[in-house]
């Protein structure tokens, strides 16, 4: 697969390592060969925008509140369970 | 262990040469502390993550009744082998990967199909149809399309993945572990996270791109290519 026009790096070989590109999982000079080619081939960088987009869209959306008598029911149990370890004086 | 004594302890330990002033329960004294102190220091470090491990887990069960029992159970268990977590190392890839073998080991079961064998049901031509280069101006319309689909389309297109996708794609995007750390939660080599993640995301990008079609934010769907 390819955009027609010549790369150090095959389009092929760019959009397999994308995700871990995204992912920021590549370092030092592949991620400069990486980065270039995107800067190269608009193609490319378009599937970069469009999955960096994705990634964006995913995190803004699945974040979730735990409902507050949850935190309570936890910590209740963790105090209770450190009074049995460690009583009061007195107790 | 005299470790974490205060600035009083270590006063009142250098003046008996070196032993904690116990209260009459000699050598099991200090053992108590560190119990003690153990369990603050899990009360201060572990409880932050409630909110993060709750979104998980809700992206585990798809319940949130049971999202709830699985985070306290979670915690429970977590609290009972702390003396095993060593201080200092990775405690949010610790206290995922105890709910993630929670899950398996007390949710699981009650679902129908193991989570292993989804991946394999998902077929081949949708990874086919997700791949490649395709026209430029369809892909304009596909990521404005995308940007705008509200949470609740979003959240829908991940509960319909099969579990070990949704989830890798979760840790990743939502949580942003690295890859190992995601083998480490899951159980499994990275290999098999980019594995995961490779296939979840074309899978996702097609199950987005079906919502925005019915929307109408993009061209109904049924033709790849440039027109």
């Amino acid at each position: 697969m390819s955009c027609g026009n010549p790369h150090e790096l095959d389009c092929r070989d760019a959009l397999d390592r994308l995700y871990e590109y995204i992912d920021g999982e590549v370092r030092g000079h592949d991620h400069q060969v990486i980065a270039q080619h995107l800067h190269e081939c608009g193609p490319c960088l378009h599937e970069f925008d469009v999955e960096a987009l994705i990634k964006s869209v995913v995190a803004r959306s699945c974040w979730e509140q735990a409902p507050t008598k949850l935190r309570a029911r936890v910590l209740a149990e963790i105090v209770s369970a450190r009074i049995r370890i460690d009583p009061p004086v007195g107790s | 262990m005299l470790v974490h004594m205060d600035a009083e302890q270590r006063a009142g330990a250098a003046a008996t040469g070196g032993r904690v002033p116990s209260a009459g329960m000699g050598t099991a004294q200090p053992a108590r502390e560190a119990d003690a102190q153990r369990s603050a220091r899990f009360e201060r470090d572990a409880l932050p993550h409630l909110d993060a491990l709750y979104s998980a887990a809700l992206k585990m069960t798809r319940s949130p009744a049971e999202a709830e029992d699985l985070v306290q159970e979670t915690y429970l268990k977590a609290f009972a082998s702390f003396h095993q977590f060593t201080e200092g190392t990775n405690l949010r890839a610790w206290l995922y990967r105890i709910l993630t073998n929670t899950f398996i080991n007390s949710y699981r079961k009650k679902q129908r199909e193991p989570l292993q064998t989804n991946t394999e049901d998902v077929e081949d031509w949708q990874m086919a149809r997700a791949g490649g280069h395709t026209a430029a101006g369809l892909r304009s319309a596909e990521a404005e399309a995308l940007d705008r689909l509200p949470d609740s389309d979003v959240k829908a297109a991940l509960a319909a993945m099969p579990a070990d996708f949704r989830m890798a794609v979760y840790y990743a995007d939502v949580e942003g572990f690295a890859y190992k750390e995601i083998a480490e939660i899951m159980g499994t080599p990275v290999g098999t996270v980019m594995s995961r993640l490779h296939r979840g995301r074309k899978l996702l990008r097609e199950l987005l791109a079906d919502y925005a079609a019915e929307r109408g934010l993009i061209p109904a769907r049924g033709r790849e290519g440039p027109s």
